[in-house]
């Protein structure tokens, strides 16, 4: 029973990754991309609390949150570039939503700098 | 007798220590004796109520290693003490007569007792006294403590019925009634010595390089994923001086990178910030020529399809 169900998850996920690929826009994918790349990293940071400790605990919550932060902003930056949003957020340039995101960006790793220790 | 003291920075001792007890109606009761610190007297002196007890001496303050001669210095707090020997039962409660006197910034110490004003309380309890001189300097953690010696005070005993004597002895007494017995329990407490915490628990050196190299993994991960979806050629800047200018505004965003990094590492929040307002005007200004660039090549490509 487990392993039929095993066999028709595979083709699902590979419609799943096709369909991805073929109706998101490539920009977008990018970002997805990025937002992988971030979590992957938090989950990283968070894993070596178990295995080491969270001592320096500053270092940690800085390294954390930067990720989650810029994850946050990610996400933002992909609602505002995402075409099948335009609707929404027409006032918005792509342009405009990037350089809204390289100044969160910056002014979050200012914080995250300053509490490093 | 503690006759000493010492500190890490400095020692203090006493020279030039002069007792005399003089009455000026009898030049003969004259009695005079030279101390060398830290000595007492070789035998008692005897103070009656006419007479006037003068103690004379320099305090002398020099480096602990002697690389300097000693010289004059002014004790910041002075005192004589008086202690009553041996006290009865029935003496107990008048306690030490203790007296401050003044000092000089040149060392010089003097003390002028005229017997006759402290006749109420020396014919109290009348007898010998063991006399000591308390001094304190800033810096110094010890005081002096010098036990001059004994002197007998040969005043007489008080009329118990005089009324001076028992108006004395009422005020005495309201005042131990208001100081209440004797706390057994008040003692100095044991001193307080700073605990340091235990130092935190840290993993090896080897393991955190080595999850160093791990969380940096998630980079080629990015960069595999980006080629994967593939970047256009045609999506880069057409001029040369666009592609200069997208450089210039990676570079500005790079410089705040490599500025933080400099922060976390030795700046201050100030210098940090100095440097960082011309590289933000600069980032804006190429940046804003960059995404303007990006934009139109957007808006023509949408319109040529």
């Amino acid at each position: 029973m487990a392993a039929g169900n095993t066999k028709s998850s595979q083709p699902l996920l590979v419609q799943l990754l096709r369909d991805y690929r073929a109706t998101t826009d490539r920009r977008v994918q990018l970002i997805d991309a990025y937002m992988v790349f971030l979590m992957l990293t938090g989950i990283l940071q968070f894993a070596h609390i178990f295995l080491a400790g969270s001592y320096p605990y500053n270092a940690f919550l800085s390294g954390f949150s930067s990720t989650v932060g810029a994850f946050v902003f990610a996400a933002a930056l992909r609602v505002q570039t995402n075409p099948r949003n335009t609707p929404s957020t027409k006032s918005i340039s792509p342009e405009r939503a990037f350089a809204d995101f390289i100044f969160c960006n910056l002014l979050l790793f200012l914080a995250v700098a300053n509490f490093l220790g | 007798m503690d006759s000493s003291s010492n500190d890490s920075q400095f020692r203090l001792t006493l020279s030039e220590v002069t007792v005399e007890v003089n009455n000026p109606k009898d030049k003969a009761r004259t009695q005079q004796e030279a101390l060398t610190y830290p000595a007492s007297f070789a035998k008692p002196l005897v103070v009656q109520p006419g007479d006037q007890l003068n103690i004379a001496f320099v305090l002398m303050k020099a480096p602990a290693d002697a690389t300097e001669a000693a010289k004059g210095v002014r004790a910041h707090q002075s005192f004589i003490v008086f202690r009553p020997q041996p006290a009865t039962d029935a003496q107990a409660h008048l306690g030490p007569l203790v007296q401050s006197f003044q000092s000089t910034t040149s060392g010089k110490h003097r003390v002028n007792l005229i017997a006759g004003r402290f006749s109420r309380y020396f014919s109290r309890q009348p007898g010998a006294y063991d006399v000591e001189l308390i001094l304190g300097v800033f810096g110094a953690v010890t005081p002096i403590r010098y036990r001059l010696g004994t002197i007998d005070f040969d005043f007489p005993l008080a009329d118990p019925t005089d009324p001076a004597v028992v108006d004395d002895e009422a005020k005495r007494a309201k005042q131990r009634a208001l100081e209440g017995p004797p706390d057994a329990e008040y003692e100095a407490l044991p001193e307080i010595v700073h605990q340091f915490r235990p130092a935190e628990h840290m993993p090896p050196v080897l393991f955190s390089l080595g999850y160093s190299a791990v969380v940096l993994l998630p980079w080629p991960i990015l960069l595999a994923l980006w080629k994967w979806i593939g970047i256009k050629p045609t999506q880069w800047p057409k001029t040369p001086a666009m592609l200069v200018t997208h450089g210039l505004f990676f570079g500005g965003i790079s410089g705040f990178i490599f500025l933080y990094a400099a922060y976390w590492i030795k700046l201050r929040l100030l210098q940090t910030l100095a440097y960082a307002l011309p590289l933000a005007i600069f980032t804006a200004l190429v940046g804003r020529v960059a995404l303007s660039d990006v934009a139109h090549r957007r808006v023509q490509a949408t319109k040529s399809e």
